[in-house]
């Protein structure tokens, strides 16, 4: 069974039994269930209540909301099989900090899927590697291209660092990758990524380091780090075109180091709306 | 002869009844001394290291055997099959009704909260626990030692009594 299908109680199960290819859950109480798949989204006639959502937190924490609180401060559970569910409630703020979320009442179970050569059509850069940025709205597949691009570039002998931390991409479970990402790859998982790089650089002397939504300006700085240090990068960030990316006040400042832009579309999900090489004919 | 055999029959039988009578309340008082130890165990752990609850219960059981234990067996099993704990259900025949309820509210709250809330949970259950198990042992020192001696008497008296 899907690890997903851990998460929902039998009334749910029951709502979307005939369903098939489900990406994505939206539990909110006292709403109707929301299933979305690669296309299309559809609102079922099933109205989510408070122990949906409880069940679904339990099973999420095994029972231990107390161990994962960091986890829930930043608004995501990692569940097994690299399954993500992200949290909505009210935040508990301790001297001005979130230090948990309570009274959860929105849930949104992401449903990693391998696309293995979904990746197969950047080819050209994958062989002639050097800094790529993978751009796209949310639920457009930059996940999905990010873990195919990585396997594919350990595979052909480049040291990859993966840094993972929501551990969606490899979807580790007791030190094993259940998602494949490739022979040469280092996964650090469940690691503030902020903290991961200095440490990674340092540590891991790898050739490529893939990391999934940067954000924000110290990230961006990160990642001007290891370009300068000679350590090439593959990194996804939301956004619904090259030039907001390369015209924002934070990320262009890595214009001077990215040299392969890929922008993906949502029709259909995954669709390469465009390639944008500095360093490709 | 017979009723010499007779009133034995029944000396012993009371005896056991004594004996049974002041199992019942030391069984009572180590069920609250086995709460409670896994009250301050939980409170120690969720503090610091924070493991997740099947290794708490884990550790506890491994160290420790009474009534209480065998609920949390149960309670184990029930999160073992990734039950959520509102719905393991478990029975014990050494606590009333409301005793029960107590230790049921107990266990389903386990887990629920961010790590502080779930302190401050935990902390409001210690004092309660703490104070059954005074009281349990209270009894279990009076009622369940008195019980016994009474028996052991009465069937003393029963075997003159035939003799």
């Amino acid at each position: 069974m899907a690890k997903f299908k851990n998460l929902l109680s039998k009334n749910i199960l029951n709502a979307i039994d005939k369903y098939y290819g489900i990406t994505e859950l939206r539990l909110r109480k006292s709403k109707p269930l929301v299933i979305a798949f690669c296309n299309k989204k559809i609102e079922l006639d099933y109205i989510v209540n408070s122990a949906d959502v409880d069940f679904a937190i339990a099973v999420a924490t095994k029972n231990s909301v107390y161990a994962l609180s960091e986890c829930i401060a930043n608004g995501y559970i990692v569940y097994d099989g690299g399954v993500r569910v992200g949290v909505c409630g009210e935040a508990i703020l301790d001297r001005g900090q979130v230090s948990g979320i309570k009274n959860i009442t929105s849930l949104v179970i992401r449903i990693p899927c391998a696309v293995e050569g979904c990746a197969d059509r950047l080819s050209e850069i994958i062989n002639n590697y050097s800094n790529t940025l993978l751009i796209s709205p949310p639920s457009c597949g930059k996940t999905t291209l990010l873990r195919d691009m990585v396997r594919q570039l350990s595979n052909s002998g480049r040291e990859v660092l993966l840094i993972d931390e929501r551990n969606e991409l490899s979807a580790t479970v007791d030190g094993k990758n259940m998602l494949e990402v490739g022979c040469h790859t280092d996964v650090v998982v469940g690691m503030p990524k902020l903290k991961c790089y200095e440490s990674a650089v340092r540590c891991m002397n790898p050739e490529i380091i893939a990391t999934d939504e940067i954000f924000g300006g110290s990230e961006v700085d990160c990642l001007l780090d290891c370009a300068r240090c000679g350590v090439n990068f593959l990194a996804t960030v939301h956004s619904d075109s090259i030039d907001r990316v390369i015209d924002s006040k934070i990320y262009n400042k890595l214009n001077t180091i990215v040299d392969n832009y890929v922008l993906l579309g949502n029709k259909p999900i995954g669709k390469m709306v465009e390639v944008r090489s500095n360093c490709l004919n | 002869m017979l009723k010499l055999i007779c009133g034995g029959v029944i000396a012993i039988c009371l005896a056991h009844v004594g004996l049974g009578i002041k199992k019942y309340y030391k069984a009572r008082a180590k069920l609250y001394e086995d709460w409670l130890k896994f009250v301050e165990l939980l409170c120690d752990e969720i503090a610091y290291a924070k493991p997740t609850l099947d290794k708490i219960i884990d550790d506890f059981l491994a160290a420790n055997r009474s009534e209480f234990t065998v609920v949390l067996t149960k309670f184990r099993q029930g999160i073992a099959e990734g039950k959520p704990t509102q719905e393991i259900k478990f029975n014990c025949r050494y606590l009333a009704q409301n005793e029960r309820e107590l230790l049921t509210e107990f266990l389903q709250n386990l887990g629920r909260f961010d790590a502080q809330t779930q302190l401050n949970n935990l902390a409001g259950y210690k004092a309660k626990i703490a104070k059954l198990k005074t009281a349990a042992e209270e009894k279990n020192n009076t009622n369940g030692t008195m019980a016994f001696k009474l028996m052991m008497l009465l069937g003393i008296v029963v075997l003159i009594v035939l003799a």
